[in-house]
């Protein structure tokens, strides 16, 4: 119900791609190139993400918004061969510095893939999964607490609260996707990736993801990849669209859907291309 | 069923006519039809080939797991078991003769009821009937308690292997069918010719059974024995039966009785002349051919040779000619029964003749078994009822003499012999009597050496696969580790135990001196089993971790678990199923190795089972490979029986790995 506050119309005047938005910026990005082997997938990509609202990445396949995306939690670290050079702040501490553990730092930002991933376990531990290894709950009930707390943030309690107990394998696509989110901010992250989120998901449930985004823009800073361009002019404030390996444009939603700077992105978003 | 776009040929000729694609359909038809076929064939081939594998072996083994044994009461005399009178264990253990007493035992149950003890000649024959060898835990009782000397204690111990294998009918057959002619017996007296005479009328004669060598009146039971030289088995205990010269009888039959026998019995002797006759002539032609300055023979020598060997032919024929002449044998058509004839034995009230010589009405011959009611000497009197047991099989061609056969059969008509199940083929370990060898040494050297390869190599392989799989880099060094394990797994298993003995009993055991590495261990076998299953388990744990899906790995890396922490909480449970088939998969394998072990010394012949991973052992399959090579016949079924053992085993380890993986596999 609330997802049209992601198009809000009364939304700042757009800053230039890349510049620096004050204080609410999240997520600092400078000259960020990304290579897999030999082949390079970003181009100095430049950018603030800001925080306690939706942005969301759009752009062809391949055309490395999720690659950026993984950047920002440094799950690219985890691919072999991939190299990455530049600069990325959160809350103006560099992620890539020596001093931080990518473990430790992904803990603070959340993932949400594109399929479904909860573990084959009881919906209770897929959530307390997270907050158990942080050693977030020191005793049973406090572990409760932070359950029923995420379930809820998530929009799932009502439908799971009587069988928390049951394998989280066995929800339907759209419940997965809420529980994982769910096990997401279980561990009270910053900031939340998501990762086409709902298009392994029905309209219906794509619906309520969405109305999920929404509210939990509240809280989070939110960066959503999505190939679905009404899912970015209905979920998000701001958007960027990348192309070939180059964030060709960022700004407010509404501009970059009805008013493009640039060509491509004219081309794209009328579906000349992609 | 659409079809992918055609060739330009026919697409530029436009839509393709209908019959042109009706009969490309049907000729695609006709493919998969026919390779159905073939796949249906190669299953059945397969099917068949694991029918006939497991029909073959359980034919071998059915005998195996059933045993006759004789139970006896043996008087375990001072005089035998314990001579110097001291007690003395040591003595006892060293000197002391409990076989002795039971033979005199067995002796005693043959000859009871007789009217004259068994004759001494025979006492080879029944002293065949056990080794000494089954006395051994008799013995041991003994030297134990030597309180039981003197006493009488009841044993029950296997009989010997031969016999027994002949009382389970496998071997060779003896016939025995109920007389049905009316006979007369009359004793006479040691080696006298004994006058025959005929007493009275009855209904002619009509064997029970008509062909020999067939099932109906054929039964490996109570014969009569002829008196072979005791040759192959010489007893120095002979029981003391005390008795006189063997005893002698005639029987005589009304009508011709044993028509079919000697019928029989002269048609092979006429064979033997036959073959003798062709012979000869072979031999004259190369002769005439040779003096006439033909291509034959060459020398004088060889000549003379010939000329020998035609000579003894002809005395052989002469003499075998003689033997069926009826003129010949003074009138009486009787023919004599030797060690290379077939055996003919009758048995009568109680007792039990064996013919020596034999005409179609009469046979005269020894007593092998004392009768029970037997009549004054030279009396004629009917004999009652009474059976025949005809051995094709000549006497000197078989193991088994005709007396220890009949003694045999008469212990199990009294029910003195009884079979029953097998168990000692499980409570004792080798020997090299067959009736006395059991597995146990093979089934808990396997356990240990299957306990040790587990130990060692499970972890190692599990490890190794988390490692290469989960955190090593993927670079040319890993290739090159990955390429080689797969090529470990190929090679040889022979390799491995060439490996192992210069390693760990080369190497280790003796320069190192670490003392528990010596061959025929079955620490040593498991460490070797352990190198030669690790390439397989390292391959399937990587395997199963591999089908996790990467999406679960993220969801724990997206939630900052580390990488240890997504492995051990989320991946390896996963892949647990997969990795435990792997391992139990390789652990069959190991069970079932032979090659390698023999290399490293668990050949041994080990007559007790193991204690531990440092006593000496065997396993199973080199069991199976020494039994497989031994000249004893007995042996044959005991090892068809060890490879069921060994397959029900490998079966349920391979039901427990499919379990596993059934209960345990989750689904994502």
């Amino acid at each position: 119900m609330t997802a049209q506050s992601a198009a809000n119309p009364n939304s700042p005047p757009n800053p230039p791609a890349g510049a620096p938005m004050g204080p609410e910026v999240k997520v600092q990005a400078r000259n960020v190139n990304v290579f897999y082997g030999d082949k390079q997938a970003l181009f100095d990509v430049t950018m603030d993400v800001p925080d306690k609202s939706v942005t969301a990445f759009i752009g062809p396949s391949g055309c490395g918004k999720s690659t950026f995306l993984r950047s920002i939690n440094r799950m690219n670290d985890t691919i072999e061969n991939c190299r990455f050079t530049g600069n990325i702040q959160i809350n103006a501490r560099d992620i890539y510095d020596r001093s931080v553990d990518p473990v430790v730092l992904r803990a603070s930002v959340g993932m949400v893939f594109q399929k479904p991933n909860p573990f084959p376990k009881s919906i209770y531990e897929n959530v307390a999964y997270g907050p158990r290894i942080h050693s977030l709950a020191r005793t049973r009930s406090e572990m409760d607490a932070i359950v029923e707390r995420s379930l809820m943030r998530a929009g799932l309690w009502g439908e799971v609260k009587d069988r928390l107990h049951q394998p989280g394998t066995g929800l339907s696509g759209g419940q997965q996707q809420r529980l994982v989110i769910a096990r997401a901010i279980a561990v009270s992250p910053e900031i939340i990736l998501m990762d086409e989120p709902c298009s392994a998901l029905d309209p219906i449930a794509t619906t309520r993801v969405e109305e999920l985004i929404g509210d939990l823009a509240r809280n989070f800073c939110i960066i959503i990849v999505t190939h679905s361009m009404a899912q970015a002019a209905r979920v998000s404030k701001r958007t960027a669209f990348f192309h070939l390996g180059n964030l060709v444009e960022m700004g407010p939603t509404e501009e970059i859907f009805t008013n493009p700077r640039d060509s491509r992105t004219q081309d794209y978003i009328t579906g000349r291309f992609g | 069923m659409t079809e992918p776009a055609r060739p330009s040929a026919e697409m530029t000729g436009g839509v393709p006519s209908r019959e042109a694609n009706g009969a490309r359909i049907r000729r695609r038809r006709r493919e998969e039809a026919r390779f159905q076929l073939y796949g249906r064939l190669a299953v059945l081939t397969a099917l068949a080939a694991l029918a006939v594998l497991v029909v073959s072996i359980a034919l071998t083994a059915r005998t195996a797991f059933w045993q006759n044994r004789v139970t006896l009461d043996v008087t375990l005399a001072e005089s035998a078991v314990d001579p110097s009178g001291k007690r003395d264990p040591e003595e006892i253990r060293f000197s002391g003769d409990v076989i002795g007493p039971t033979y005199e035992a067995l002796g005693r149950v043959l000859a009871a009821g007789g009217t004259s003890p068994l004759p001494q000649r025979f006492a080879p024959d029944v002293e065949a009937l056990v080794t000494d060898l089954a006395t051994t835990p008799l013995l041991k009782q003994v030297v134990a308690d030597p309180g039981l000397i003197g006493k009488t204690i009841r044993i029950r111990v296997p009989i010997n292997d031969d016999i027994d294998l002949y009382l389970k009918g496998a071997g060779f057959k003896a016939q025995r069918m109920r007389g049905d002619a009316a006979a007369t017996l009359i004793l006479t007296a040691p080696d006298t010719g004994g006058a025959a005479v005929r007493i009275p009328p009855a209904p002619p004669e009509a064997a029970e059974s008509g062909e020999p060598g067939e099932e109906p009146g054929e039964e490996p039971g109570l014969a009569a024995g002829v008196a072979p030289e005791p040759s192959a088995i010489t007893g120095g205990t002979v029981p003391d039966v005390a008795g006189e010269a063997e005893g002698r009888a005639i029987i005589l039959f009304e009508g011709d009785a044993l028509r079919n026998f000697m019928g029989q019995l002269r048609a092979e002797i006429a064979r033997e002349i036959a073959i003798r006759e062709q012979e000869t002539g072979r031999l004259d032609q190369l002769v005439t051919a040779g003096t006439g300055g033909g291509t034959g023979v060459g020398t004088e020598a060889e000549r003379l040779g010939i000329a020998a060997r035609i000579e003894l032919l002809r005395q052989e024929s002469a003499l075998l000619q003689a033997g069926i002449d009826p003129a010949a044998s003074a009138g009486s058509n009787t023919l004599a029964l030797g060690d290379d004839r077939p055996s003919l034995m009758i048995g009568l009230r109680g007792g039990v003749v064996k013919a020596e010589r034999v005409s179609e009405t009469r046979i005269e011959g020894i007593i092998v078994k004392p009768f029970t009611d037997a009549p004054a000497l030279d009396a004629a009197v009917e004999t009652g009822e009474y059976w025949l047991l005809t051995i094709a099989l000549p006497q000197n061609q078989r193991k088994l003499s005709d007396a220890t056969i009949v003694y045999a059969g008469a212990l199990r008509d009294q029910g003195i012999i009884k079979a029953g199940f097998n168990t000692g083929f499980f409570t004792r370990a080798d020997s090299r009597e067959p009736e006395l060898a059991g597995i146990l040494a093979g089934l808990i050297g396997s356990f240990f050496t299957i306990l040790v390869c587990m130990v060692a190599a499970a972890p190692l392989a599990i490890g190794a696969a988390i490692y290469l799989e989960e955190f090593a880099p993927k670079n040319r060094v890993t290739d090159f580790i990955e390429v080689n394990i797969n090529n470990l797994a190929a090679v040889p298993a022979i390799v491995y135990g060439l490996l192992g003995a210069a390693v760990f009993l080369d190497f280790l055991g003796r320069r190192v001196g670490i003392p528990n590495l010596a061959p025929g261990l079955p620490l040593v076998a498991g460490l070797v089993l352990a190198l030669r299953t690790l390439p397989t388990i390292i391959i399937a744990s990587r395997a199963a971790l591999k089908s996790v899906p990467p999406s679960i790995r993220e969801a724990a890396l997206g939630i900052g678990a580390s990488k240890m922490q997504a492995v051990f909480h989320h991946v390896l449970p996963l892949a647990a199923p997969g990795v435990l088939t792997g391992a139990i998969i390789g652990m069959a394998g190991a069970l079932g190795e032979s090659a390698p072990l023999i290399l490293i010394g668990m050949q041994a012949f080990v007559s007790q089972a193991p204690t531990g991973i440092d006593s000496g052992a065997t396993v199973l399959p080199v069991l199976i490979y020494s039994w497989s090579d031994h000249p004893e016949r007995a042996f044959a079924p005991l090892t068809s029986a060890t490879i069921i053992v060994l397959l029900v085993f490998l079966v349920l380890m391979n039901g427990l790995a499919a379990f596993v993986r059934r209960r345990f596999e989750r689904r994502w």
